[in-house]
């Protein structure tokens, strides 16, 4: 399953992709909301984890964007604290869940599980 | 609930032991290492002579992580970090050894701190206020004594805090500046 990290600190898509190409994901970076827009057009991803704050296109509007393509597009959003306002507006444009950062990856990992489709063995 | 710069200083002086807790505990969260953090000493300057120290110090080389917030008074939080103090909390982050200049990865993890450590003392401050506040995406410079700074009023009053970083057997300094902007500053 191939996950579109969206976030624009290095630092943040460097640790997620370590945390889930370990888990066997296949993974695949965007570092604005139009970037991520672009990429989840060309790549079809399984599930999308998105930051709110970003330059250029935030989060927000990202997800609204991916989800007018694509009304199935599973999108996690990725906020500070404080953001709750933001989450609330979020999850009503569609989101499928939410992270607070700073997050522990079994939180991660948790969400993923929640919005992908179970694999069929 | 209404407050002026006066009293929103007082109360970010009386905050800064918690915040660096919270900021901690999220540092720990985040990266899986042991951080912790102190205030070793707070102190409430104006911003020229915070200029006048760094560019006294022949306009040694910095690491500045500048962030916003927003909410019941707008506020500067600065992040302050010698190279070499800032190579050894990348270092530590990343788990490898990382080399000067810092690259864009090492640019961005010294951000998060800033996120981190900026969100955990908004947050004490939200509880107290009962009002949310947003950070902005925080922004490092790189560069010769006070250029990495933002440009503030000269009168501005600003809380220093020397913070020591604690993190897998590493121990640096750090100096956390913050800010609460008076009318008209930016």
């Amino acid at each position: 399953m191939t996950i579109l990290i969206v976030d624009d600190a290095a630092f943040m898509r460097m640790r997620l992709k370590k945390l889930l190409t370990g888990q066997g994901f296949a993974v695949e970076e965007a570092s604005d909301g139009k970037e991520a827009v672009a990429r989840y057009q060309a790549l079809n991803p399984d599930c999308v984890l998105m930051d709110i704050t970003m330059p250029e296109m935030s989060g927000i509007d990202a997800l609204q964007e991916i989800r007018r393509i694509d009304p199935e597009a599973r999108v996690i959003m990725v906020s500070a604290l404080g953001q709750q306002a933001m989450v609330i507006q979020a999850i009503q444009h569609g989101a499928k869940d939410f992270i607070v950062k700073p997050y522990e990856p079994d939180r991660v990992l948790s969400a993923l599980t929640k919005v992908l489709p179970v694999q069929k063995s | 609930m209404e407050a002026n710069v006066e009293q929103v200083m007082s109360i970010w002086g009386k905050i800064c032991g918690p915040g660096l807790e919270e900021a901690s505990r999220a540092l720990s969260r985040m990266t899986g290492l042991s951080f912790t953090m102190e205030d070793k000493a707070v102190s409430e300057v104006e911003w020229k002579d915070i200029l006048d120290k760094f560019d006294a110090r022949h306009a040694a080389e910095l690491y500045a992580v500048n962030l916003g917030a927003t909410g019941l008074i707008p506020t500067r939080i600065i992040l302050i970090f010698s190279p070499e103090n800032s190579r050894r909390l990348v270092s530590a982050m990343m788990g490898e050894d990382v080399p000067l200049p810092l690259d864009d990865v090492g640019l961005s993890a010294l951000g998060e701190v800033g996120n981190v450590v900026g969100t955990a003392f908004l947050n004490v401050f939200a509880n107290i206020f009962g009002e949310v506040f947003e950070p902005t995406v925080p922004q490092v410079r790189q560069g010769q004594g006070s250029s990495v700074f933002p440009v503030l009023p000269a009168r501005q009053k600003v809380l220093v805090t020397e913070a020591l970083f604690r993190v897998t057997g590493e121990t640096l300094w750090g100096e956390i500046m913050i800010a609460p902007l008076t009318k008209g500053a930016k």
